[in-house]
């Protein structure tokens, strides 16, 4: 029996290295392959693309990628700004409804083809559902506000809006793409980006490759993207500190798990704002003093010791990122127990209690739902936290408005109406059932107010309004943690969902 | 046979109708899924048409089992792409960890479960014990992370995303998939370890193993000519019922290492709500566990001809 375990245990001994030789041996080839190739970035992102159409994708995080494949007339800046992009210039009519863009010379497609006027109308006619055999509107946005595209020459291309719209001009950095090419975008995006597009996997990710006509000399830097999708973050963690990828958002929890030397964590403001929606049909929620005993109640500053380090307190629905539009109301309510107890006891709740329904999907809004649950105890109000998934959230909350209160984070945009115009009573998406006349007219005003300045006051006090009338319980502008390669430079951020991967390249 | 074929059919079409059912009940849009928190009227609008959501329930069922008599399982509101596609990009993937991990369960599974019987009673068989009850208690998700840190982070072996699609290469694609069979197959082989000598031990106490020691055959024969053919009728019926258990347990291995299977592609269509690739998966992962049955009989007939007999 003795020399029988002696045999076995040997047995087992040359299954164990064999298998490790074999790992070995394969593992010496290929190894860490992507990072060391100095023109290559591998980007982490959490979620697939929707859809590879940029007039048919609807999600940021698509967005935020494509933005390297498809240019539109203008592009965002890093201030949040609006600025040329295919259109060098524009010319807006006197009554503001007329548009007149003039394109930048010798911009080509990914195909070879020369960016013209003729392309630009097909764009926006496809958006509006105008083109023979896509005659479904693509975007509510376009199809509702554009009267008609004519084509003035060949790089000078002129909407004309069915009434004064002040926020149109925002919504100029969707994609242009060629003349009839529609049909295929969603299997062969072709647009007039740095990065054109090579290959797409459903569910593993993309791979694009450096435009060298790209109208911007001297860009993209690097000549290969892969883009990974990592559906499960621990993963995505997981490859990032074996520096499988280059770069990747990740969230506050994770940091601690980042090898130091090897990633530089930027942090940035998301101009998104978090906020406790609390729904104002609530039978409680209809008294404007319970609402202004759930802010009173409230320490956003623990919150954000907590989740996220450094992120800008907020009052109202709007970031202090978009400094130009944003109405400074800080500490309008600075936390004071008593007086929300007493808030309480006059509306006749001394003993308040209500359900958080919170989307599971992301820790920031579960977490900050316990530590409110926490806080609120000291006010005598009872928080019970129900968390769901985010396609009931999205279903329930969001389009339903069945929910007591809500935890969610809302992104910014790069004009102010989308922003705001949330909460005015007629939108659809009004989940926390807002409706003040005044509000909503300041909501229409702002929508076709062509004077810059009037329309910075109308916003303004849309953002008192929301506050003063405590419409919901506004929490911060959560910190979006991206991890970058310390080798690299170039990192650029925006207010907006945008990974410029334009200026991205090895140090030398 | 025939039988067989009639009742697997009938069971196919109960569980496309639960499913169907099921669906309704659970909460969640597909189209308010797919355009999130910036809803557009236009589009919404679109997307119900397009995908027949417009339509009523029986309607819409029939029309998808018509369309299912015709091969096609129409089109994923998630991905906009037909099922068929996006199945059959994935299909290879798991039948591949599947296959693997089931032949890693059989090749390590059987010859250590015939160790530990010989070490029954020694220290060593106490040891393995206590591993195989490791192996089955521990979460594949859990042991799969601890694969990923040991072997990718600590040993740099492999990387973590070591998956490269079978059209790069076979070795490439084989070695990807080789720490998510492990992870797999982990509490597969510590059950088939178990059945194995359990199974041998019960089968070396039996009279006919006597009737042979006493005429002197070697201990050695008698295991593997005699003992071991026995002992097998229940290892294939565990055998089997691991293999589909291999086919659902890669659901979440796949996600760890993020392998495009259908496993992780189930995960997103049900988390969105999209029926359509729901029940194509469905459809397949059916006939998988069908198949898998009808090959369990076969091999029980090869190993045990009197079983043909039973028909």
């Amino acid at each position: 029996m003795k020399t029988n375990s002696f045999q076995s245990t040997l047995v087992f001994l040359l299954l164990v290295s064999a298998l490790s030789g074999f790992l070995t041996a394969c593992g010496a080839k290929n190894g860490q392959e992507a990072t060391t190739k100095a023109s290559k970035i591998v980007v982490g992102i959490p979620q697939d693309f929707d859809s590879l159409d940029p007039h048919i994708a609807q999600a940021s995080g698509t967005e935020e990628i494509m933005f390297n494949v498809f240019t539109g007339l203008t592009m965002p800046s890093t201030a949040g700004e609006l600025v040329p992009a295919l259109a060098e210039k524009w010319e807006i009519s006197a009554d503001s409804t007329a548009y007149t863009f003039y394109l930048r010379k010798g911009v080509k497609f990914h195909n070879g083809s020369n960016l013209s006027a003729a392309d630009v109308k097909y764009s926006y006619d496809r958006l509006c559902g105008k083109i023979p055999g896509e005659e479904k509107a693509l975007k509510s946005t376009f199809a509702n506000v554009v009267k008609e595209v004519e084509v003035l020459n060949d790089s000078t291309v002129k909407i004309v809006l069915k009434s004064r719209n002040a926020k149109f001009l925002s919504d100029t950095y969707i994609g242009i793409i060629p003349k009839d090419s529609g049909p295929s975008q969603a299997s062969n995006p072709v647009g007039t980006g740095p990065y054109k597009f090579v290959d797409y996997t459903a569910g593993v990710g993309m791979n694009l490759a450096k435009f060298a006509d790209y109208y911007e000399k001297g860009l993209p830097k690097l000549d290969q993207v892969e883009i990974k999708i990592f559906a499960d973050l621990n993963a995505g963690v997981l490859a990032l500190s074996n520096r499988e990828i280059q770069f990747m958002q990740i969230v506050y929890d994770t940091i601690a798990q980042i090898p130091k030397g090897d990633f530089v964590i930027e942090q940035y403001p998301m101009n998104t704002v978090q906020l406790m929606g609390i729904n104002n049909n609530f039978k409680p929620f209809q008294d404007k003093r319970i609402r202004q005993a759930l802010n009173y109640a409230i320490d956003k500053q623990q919150i954000i010791a907590m989740l996220a380090p450094g992120a800008p307190e907020v009052d109202s629905n709007f970031s202090p990122v978009m400094a130009y539009w944003y109405e400074d109301l800080k500490d309008y309510y600075s936390r004071d127990v008593e007086k929300a107890k007493k808030l309480l006891a006059e509306a006749g709740y001394p003993n308040l209690s209500f359900t958080i329904k919170v989307p599971g999907e992301y820790p920031i809004h579960v977490n900050a739902a316990q530590i409110i649950e926490q806080q609120y105890k000291d006010a005598g109000i009872t928080v019970k936290i129900q968390v769901v998934d985010w396609n009931t959230w999205l279903t329930e909350v969001y389009a339903g408005r069945n929910h007591e209160a809500t935890i969610i984070g809302l992104t910014g945009k790069l004009d102010p109406d989308n922003i705001l115009k949330r909460f005015s009573s007629g939108y659809s998406r009004n989940f926390i059932n807002f409706n003040n006349p005044r509000y909503d007219q300041l909501i229409k005003d702002g929508e076709v107010e062509s004077n810059a300045a009037k329309r910075v006051e109308i916003y303004k006090e849309a953002q008192r309004i929301l506050t003063e009338e405590a419409a919901s319980v506004f929490i911060m502008d959560p910190i979006n943690y991206v991890a970058v390669d310390a080798r690299m430079e170039g990192f650029k951020y925006y207010p907006i969902y945008f990974i410029d991967l334009r200026y991205l390249n090895y140090k030398n | 046979m025939g039988k067989r074929i009639i009742y697997s059919f009938l069971t196919f079409l109960l569980v496309t109708i639960i499913i169907f059912i099921f669906f309704q009940f659970i909460p969640g849009d597909p189209v308010l899924s797919k355009i999130g928190l910036e809803p557009d009227p236009a589009l919404e609008a679109i997307l119900r048409a397009e995908f027949g959501l417009d339509r009523p329930l029986p309607e819409r069922y029939l029309r998808w089992l018509g369309n299912l008599a015709r091969l096609d399982m129409g089109t994923s509101i998630r991905f906009n792409q037909p099922v068929n596609k996006l199945i059959a990009a994935r299909l290879p993937n798991t039948v591949a960890l599947a296959v693997l991990s089931f032949i890693l369960v059989a090749a390590a599974g059987i010859p250590l479960g015939i160790l530990a019987a010989k070490l029954n009673d020694t220290k060593a068989g106490t040891l393995f014990n206590a591993i195989t009850q490791i192996g089955i208690a521990i979460p594949a998700f859990f042991f799969a992370m601890i694969l990923i840190i040991i072997v990718s982070i600590k040993l740099k072996l492999v990387p973590v995303t070591a998956y490269v699609p079978m059209s790069k290469g076979f070795f490439p694609f084989l070695r990807g998939m080789l720490l998510p069979a492990i992870a797999v197959s982990f509490s597969g082989i510590s059950i088939t370890v178990r059945y194995v000598r359990n199974s041998i031990i019960e089968e070396l106490e039996s009279n006919y193993v006597l009737a042979a020691k006493n005429k002197g055959v070697k201990s050695g024969d008698i295991l593997y000519k005699h003992v071991l053919r026995n002992a097998m009728i229940p290892i294939v019926t565990i055998l089997g019922m691991i293999f589909v258990s291999i086919v659902t347990g890669s659901i979440v291995i796949e996600t760890v290492f993020s392998i495009p299977g259908i496993g992780s592609l189930l995960i997103a269509a049900i988390k969105t709500s999209d029926l359509p690739l729901t029940q194509g998966i469905c459809v397949y992962i059916s006939i998988v566990v069908i198949f898998a049955y009808l090959l369990l009989d076969i091999i029980y007939m090869l190993i045990d001809p009197r079983i043909r007999l039973k028909e």
